[in-house]
C-alpha cells in the first residue's frame, strides 16, 4: 500500500479495497487535522470534526477530479466542514458571544501546541476576531487557500474577500501593535 | 511614494503579489516612513509567527476510528437496503387491502344484476349508461350527505383491518430481516 500513489490509491477504494483508503488517511490525517485545528481549537473536537472530513472524502471519492491536487480537494472539504460546524454553533450560541468573538479563553489552543509566547497571543487575538474576518485569516494565512479558492468556498466575489481579507488584517494589527512593539524593542 | 499607496503595496506583500518594481518602491519608503516601518513590521511579525508549522499531532488510533465508522455506515446502509424490502412488501400489501376493501365497498352501493341486464341492446347499454351515470351521482350526493357516518364506519372498519394486518406483516417481515441479517453477519466474517 505505501508504496502506491495516490490515485492508484483511490482507484482501489473506488473498486472495492476499503483498506487502500486507511492509507490515504495516514497519508494526509496531520494536514487535515492542522486545518480542523485552525478552525476549531479544541483538540477531541477537532478529532472528531477531522473524522467527519474523512467520512466526506471517502463519501465523495467518485467525484475526486485528479487534475487537481487531492491536497488542495480535501482541504476544501475540510473548510467547508469547519464553516459548517461554526455557523451551527454561531446559531445556537447567544448573541453577545457573537459580539464578543465565539472563542472564549477556554478555547484557545492548548500550551503544549504553541511554539511561544507570541505565538499564542497572534492565535488568541485571531480567536477574537469576528467570524468573517477569522475565517479569512485562517483559510489564507494558515492553511494557505487561494483568493480564487477561498471564493469559491464562500461563494463570494474575489473583491469583497480581499477587502475583507486586508480589513481584517488590519483589525489584527491594531490589537497586536502594543504587544508585538514590546517584542520588537 | 505616498503612505496610502505604501498600505497597499503592504498588503500586496503580504498576497505575495508585489512585483520587484513595487518591492523596491515599499522598501525605499519603509526606509524614510517610520509610522509605515511599525505598520509593515507588527504585521510582518504577526504572519510570520501564523506560518510556523505548529505541532499539532493527531491522536494515534485515528485510521482506526474513521475505518470503524465507514465500516459501521456500509453495515448500516445494507440493513436499510433489506429492510427497505421488506418496507415494500409492506406497502404493496396494504395497498391491495385497500384497494380490495374499497372496491367490496363500491359494489355494496351498485348492483351488479342491473348492470348486466341492461347491457344487451346498444339502447339498452346507453340507458345503463345514463342510468349509472344518474347511480353515481345519487351515489356522489348520498355520500356527500350520509359522509360524515359513512366514514366513520369505513374508518372503523378499515383502522381493524389495517392494524391487524400491519401488525402481522411488522411481525412477520421483523422476523424475516433478523434472520437475514443474522446470517450476512456470519458471512461477513
Amino acid at each position: 500500500m505505501e508504496g502506491l500513489t495516490d490515485q492508484e490509491l483511490i482507484e482501489l477504494c473506488l473498486n472495492g479495497r476499503k483498506d487502500a483508503f486507511e492509507e490515504i488517511v495516514t497519508r494526509y490525517k496531520k494536514l487535515i487535522f492542522s486545518v480542523v485545528f485552525n478552525f476549531i481549537n479544541d483538540k477531541e473536537e477537532a478529532s472528531d470534526v477531522a473524522q467527519e472530513v474523512f467520512i466526506r472524502i471517502y463519501n465523495s471519492l467518485h467525484r475526486y477530479n485528479p487534475k487537481y491536487k487531492f491536497s488542495t480537494w480535501s482541504v476544501k472539504i475540510a473548510t467547508n466542514l469547519c464553516l459548517d460546524v461554526l455557523r451551527k454553533k454561531r446559531i445556537s450560541s447567544s448573541p453577545i458571544d457573537e459580539i464578543a468573538g465565539t472563542v472564549k479563553s477556554t478555547d484557545t489552543p492548548e500550551e503544549d501546541c504553541i511554539k511561544d509566547e507570541q505565538s499564542r497571543m497572534v492565535r488568541e487575538a485571531i480567536a477574537q476576531l469576528p467570524e468573517k474576518y477569522r475565517v479569512l485569516i485562517i483559510m489564507f494565512h494558515q492553511n494557505g487557500l487561494s483568493y480564487e479558492e477561498i471564493s469559491k468556498v464562500l461563494n463570494q466575489p474575489m473583491t469583497i474577500i480581499k477587502n475583507r481579507l486586508y480589513r481584517a488584517r488590519i483589525m489584527l494589527r491594531k490589537k497586536l501593535e502594543p504587544y508585538i512593539r514590546e517584542e520588537i524593542l | 511614494m505616498n503612505c496610502k499607496l505604501a498600505e497597499e503595496y503592504i498588503m500586496k506583500f503580504f498576497d505575495s503579489e508585489l512585483n520587484d518594481v513595487e518591492n523596491s518602491y515599499l522598501k525605499q519608503h519603509l526606509e524614510i516612513c517610520e509610522r509605515c516601518r511599525r505598520e509593515f513590521d507588527t504585521m510582518k511579525e504577526i504572519f510570520d509567527s501564523l506560518s510556523q508549522t505548529m505541532v499539532v499531532e493527531p491522536p494515534e488510533d485515528f485510521e482506526k476510528k474513521v475505518m470503524a465508522r465507514i465500516n459501521s455506515m456500509e453495515m448500516t446502509d445494507r440493513r436499510i437496503a433489506e429492510n427497505s424490502f421488506a418496507f415494500l412488501y409492506a406497502g404493496i400489501a396494504l395497498m391491495v387491502l385497500t384497494a380490495s376493501v374499497t372496491v367490496y365497498e363500491f359494489l355494496r352501493y351498485v348492483d351488479i344484476s342491473q348492470l348486466v341486464m341492461r347491457f344487451e341492446t346498444v339502447s339498452g347499454f346507453m340507458s345503463m349508461l345514463f342510468g349509472a351515470i344518474r347511480n353515481f351521482i345519487v351515489l356522489v350526493s348520498g355520500i356527500q350527505k350520509g359522509l360524515y357516518h359513512a366514514a366513520v364506519a369505513v374508518a372503523d372498519s378499515f383502522y381493524h383491518v389495517f392494524s391487524i394486518s400491519a401488525g402481522i406483516l411488522l411481525i412477520v417481515y421483523g422476523v424475516f430481516t433478523s434472520r437475514r441479517v443474522k446470517a450476512n453477519n456470519g458471512g461477513a466474517r
